[in-house]
């Protein structure tokens, strides 16, 4: 061999040498990618692959106890549009333009749409228009084929057949904020809502399910090769809800505030169900769903009614004269007072130099006429005679000064004040003015609508401590129980009653007026709370009367009644704001609302119980169904 | 025995069919098969458009093989230099009236026929620095001014090739060439100036004469994250399917990165990514051992073979089949930034087919003859002391 033959050998061998060494270094990098990073790559391919839609869950139905529907999902056609799919800004304007001039969106929706899609994240769909009527959904369907990233959808909207009637009680969704995205990131989705008021709000994880997802398994250009079938991904549907509420009887106390500010409460003494939990004036539910325009939203904002305010439960009142009743309650248990015993009422009642006022000379008075006629005099002298703390202790036996779970956000706790309460916020002692303003439901005395209907009812069971429900069935029911015993004597309760008979049906009754049921009548006790302070000058030159004032420094009229008389079944509390005397501004309300209940008498009927595999499936697709019972 | 009875061959053609070497026919067939196989799953499941057409072609290409294979060696020393000088002339005319397709000026258009010249390159420079080397006769052949004709052989075309711009194979017909020219014996000095002025030339390459693509590349090598979803892109989907596969693979067309498209180019670069993620890395062993068996026949061809042309033509192909081997597998192992580069046998193509069987052939040509003497000088044995 010649010497290059040799040493091309040589080298070949050495270079054969080289190239397995870069082999094994092929495999040394097999071996660290398919073995030691192995768990690393497997999670990275998962993730490659799938590709997750959320499947909103169909959002619990809210029923009335006889099963007419408060709060259900009707169908909802709806086009979006991923901006990730269409690419640039411009395209994305274009297409909103082109999509907007197809389904006929006017002008300034589509500028809305547009400013909203600048700040939507790219890969979640933005809505460009909801509840589509079939026709818009039929033409965006047709068409959308031609638009990148434009996706015409099916899903369910949430609908409140009753609208303002219940706006309070059931409260709206909305389109969640971004605090709320952060802590369910599913909520990003259109078709969602999330509960912002009411019932809606403080049952939303119920009411709102388990948000699902389909799981499609996706090619590298995001197409959709197959949807995966994921049962942990299905999403179950939210909770049915049974209220107490009766719709009927609720629309009917609703429409007896036509023009006025107020509420009502009625309740059925042997359970507890609040048949009406009214709020007036109210505002539209359905208006919130989509986002409410700024100038309808304004114009709630700045009504002096307050239509956004739930006052059946929010809202405390002085309660007045109503106060009345368990005052009564109270100078009878502490044998203050025998029913027997008359006080002369002159007009006025002088305690040091400062002079209280009645509303009428009564003369030598005893307690059933004393609450007849709501004579203050009478009252003074038993607020006298009690005290403050004999009187906290009666009131707070009767319902007041607490707050009730009614499983809805915002129930006010009112104030029964005591020597200790006023030195903790107004910083001075008691005083014998305080009993004095105490004993007729003014001075510090606040209570709610719904916390004076359990007052009554509680008068009404002979001293039973009714507690109010709201939901009957599903999420935050409260198992009925029997109510304790207050401990109030029966004698000294038909005392009571016997007044509040004759406050209806007697002459010198202050809400004397026949309840148009043969047989059947309520007893009650008007209230007629000051909102502003008499002054000695006008005092002298005469009061002025309630319809010369400005509306919101009129008296706040206040009813209490329960029925029928012989066998009490329910109770009724009504407040109109600034309305004037309880007499001629609440009474006659309250008596409408009673009558339709004792001519319905609800609590004897057989009440709805859902069927959680059908509320699941269903979608109410009537837009206005009433309760026509 | 395949290789006893030197100097005693059969010249008469069924003496040569039967020194074919047909244990690398069995290689060669064995890794067509495994390419046929994934080409197969890369269709999911179909024979259309790529697994039929893969075995078809190999099948014709073997008769090629046999053909290139039985044809006198000294036939092939003879046309080396012309077959050298037509594929130049071809390169040049691809520079000139060449035809654009996916960005780059590879192919040339005669009538029907689409040609890729530098695809002939590979094989033609082997040719003519065989013949080169062959053809010397000198005391000492370590002197660097030996080689300088093969160097400027090999590195013009490999400049002209890149500039197409095709880095891939330019650059493997420079490496094939700087090989060949260190088998041949140039003294390691000039190996090791070499190697530094090419890392020199690499950086100088990088700033100044690199398409921005190709720049983009080498940077997205060396960082992936930079351009996850553009450039980086694919080798970053190429080691999830790979990482993925696991030691045993996630199972024949189950590669979820492979069949939903992640893996991009399955059927021809990145098909190795795709059986290493559904065989596992026991397939990668056994397909990288496959090809070890058909370098390991071409390194004995050559160092067995009793002519010098023989022995630079068999290893020269070899280096070639390593070098498509190695790159593949390091590219997409995320070891080099990624370069048009297939791999022999189990990518589809045609054309790298026809280049690699024909190479092939010429390694079985080189057994075939292996004691034939070429060329001017017979009797150079005795001539150089």
């Amino acid at each position: 061999m010649s010497d290059k033959e040799v040493l091309f050998d040589r080298r070949a061998i050495l270079l054969s040498g080289f190239g397995g060494l870069a082999f094994s270094a092929l495999g040394l990098r097999m071996a660290q990618l398919q073995i030691f990073q192995n768990s690393q790559y497997r999670t990275e391919a998962s993730e490659n692959q799938f590709n997750l839609v959320v499947l909103p869950a169909s959002r619990g139905p809210v029923y009335d106890r006889f099963g007419i529907p408060l709060a259900v999902n009707r169908r909802d056609f709806r086009v979006t549009i991923i901006k990730d799919e269409v690419g640039r800004r411009q395209d994305v304007e274009n297409t909103i333009d082109a999509v907007g001039a197809i389904i006929g969106m006017d002008v300034v929706s589509i500028a809305k749409v547009k400013e909203q899609s600048k700040t939507s994240l790219r890969f979640v769909p933005t809505q460009i228009a909801g509840q589509l009527s079939w026709e818009q959904y039929s033409k965006i369907s047709l068409y959308s084929a031609n638009f990148v990233g434009v996706h015409p959808e099916m899903g369910e909207a949430r609908h409140y057949p009753l609208g303002e009637a219940f706006a309070h009680v059931i409260g709206y969704v909305a389109k969640a904020t971004s605090e709320e995205v952060k802590l369910d990131p599913a909520t990003n989705n259109p078709g969602i809502r999330v509960g912002k008021e009411g019932l809606e709000k403080s049952q939303e994880i119920p009411l709102k399910g388990r948000h699902g997802a389909t799981k499609y398994e996706v090619n590298a250009h995001g197409k959709i090769a197959r949807e995966v079938y994921d049962p942990s991904l299905t999403p179950v549907p939210g909770e049915p809800i049974v209220l107490t509420i009766d719709a009927e009887l609720q629309q009917l106390a609703y429409d007896q505030f036509v023009g006025e500010s107020g509420s009502a409460v009625v309740m059925d003494i042997q359970t507890g169900d609040i048949l009406v939990l009214a709020s007036a004036p109210a505002f539209d539910p359905n208006k919130f769903i989509d986002g409410i325009g700024s100038a309808d939203y304004s114009a709630y904002l700045n009504n002096e009614y307050r239509p956004l305010y739930h006052k059946a439960i929010r809202g405390t009142y002085p309660p007045g004269s109503t106060f009345k009743t368990i005052m009564s309650i109270a100078a009878l248990e502490n044998q203050v007072v025998t029913p027997e015993e008359t006080v002369f009422c002159p007009g006025s009642y002088r305690v040091g130099n400062a002079l209280f006022h009645c509303g009428g000379r009564h003369g030598n008075i005893a307690m059933h006429n004393a609450i007849k006629a709501s004579c203050d005099v009478y009252f003074y002298e038993m607020g006298k005679r009690l005290g403050g703390e004999k009187m906290a202790e009666t009131a707070r036996k009767y319902g007041l000064g607490a707050a009730y779970d009614l499983g809805i956000p915002g129930v006010a706790k009112g104030v029964i004040p005591d020597a200790a309460w006023k030195l903790n916020r107004v910083k001075t002692g008691w005083e014998i003015y305080d009993s004095i303003n105490m004993v007729i439901g003014q001075g510090y005395v606040a209570a709610s609508p719904l916390q004076l209907a359990v007052m009554a009812a509680r008068i009404a069971s002979f001293g039973k401590a009714v507690v109010p429900r709201l939901i009957k069935s599903g999420a935050g029911a409260v198992p009925a129980v029997p109510f304790a015993n207050i401990g109030s004597k029966l004698e000294n309760l038909q005392v009571v009653h016997g007044g509040m008979f004759g406050v209806t049906n007697e002459g010198g009754g202050t809400a004397r007026a026949d309840l148009g049921i043969e047989g059947v009548q309520i007893a009650g006790k008007t209230g007629t709370s000051q909102v502003r302070r008499i002054t000695m000058a006008e005092r002298r030159g005469g009061v002025r009367s309630n319809a010369s004032l400005p509306w919101k420094f009129r008296d706040n009229g206040l009813f209490v009644c329960f029925g029928p008389f012989d066998s009490p079944r329910y109770c009724c509390a009504v407040v109109v704001e600034h309305g004037g005397g309880g007499g001629r501004a609440a009474a006659p309300r309250a008596r409408a609302i009673m009558k339709a209940t004792l001519l319905k008498n609800p609590g004897n009927m057989p009440i709805f119980e859902p069927n959680r595999a059908a509320a699941a499936a269903s979608t109410d697709d009537s837009k206005t169904k009433k309760a026509g019972r | 025995m395949p290789f006893s009875n030197f100097g005693q061959d059969n010249n008469s053609l069924f003496g040569k069919i039967k020194r074919l070497e047909w244990g690398l026919v069995l290689l060669l067939t064995l890794l067509t098969c495994y390419g046929t196989v994934l080409l197969y799953g890369a269709a999911e499941g179909n024979w259309q458009p790529w697994a039929l057409d893969h075995i078809t072609r190999f099948a014709a290409m073997l008769c090629l093989m046999v053909i290139v294979a039985l044809i006198d060696i000294r036939f092939w020393y003879y046309v080396a230099y012309p077959a050298y000088a037509i594929s130049l002339l071809l390169i040049i005319g691809v520079d000139l009236f060449g035809e654009i397709s996916m960005g780059a000026q590879r192919w040339l258009r005669l009538g029907p026929v689409r040609l890729q010249p530098s695809e002939f390159m590979k094989i033609t420079i082997i040719l003519a620095l065989a013949r080169y080397y062959q053809d010397l006769n000198v005391r000492n052949i370590a002197a660097i001014k030996h080689h300088i004709i093969p160097i400027l052989l090999a590195l013009f075309p490999a400049a002209m090739i890149m500039k197409q711009p095709d880095l891939g194979t330019g650059t493997v017909i420079a490496l094939v060439g700087a090989v060949l020219v260190l088998l041949a014996g140039v003294s390691w000095r000039w190996v090791a100036a070499a190697m530094g002025s090419a890392i020199i030339g690499g950086f100088v390459g990088f700033t100044y004469f690199m398409h921005d693509f190709q720049r983009k590349r080498i940077l997205t090598f060396l960082n992936p994250e930079r351009d996850p979803l553009g450039e980086g892109y694919q080798i970053t989907q190429s080691k999830i399917a790979i990482g993925s596969g696991g030691v045993f693979g996630v199972g024949y067309m189950r590669g979820t990165q492979s069949q939903l498209d992640f893996l991009p180019e399955r059927h021809t670069d990145f098909v190795f990514a795709m059986l290493l993620e559904e065989f596992g890395m026991i397939g990668g062993l056994l397909a990288l051992g496959l090809y070890l068996g058909v370098i390991g026949f071409g390194i004995f061809v050559a160092i067995s073979s009793r002519n010098y042309f023989g022995k630079l033509l068999a290893a020269g192909i070899s280096v070639l089949i390593f070098i498509y081997v190695s790159i593949n597998a390091a590219m997409i192992m995320g070891l080099m930034p990624v370069v048009g580069m297939p791999m022999p046998l189990l990518s589809y193509g045609g054309s790298v087919m026809l280049s690699i069987m024909f190479a092939i052939g010429l390694v079985q040509n080189v057994k075939v003859h292996r004691n034939k003497t070429i060329g001017t000088n017979f009797g150079s044995r005795q001539n150089v002391k």
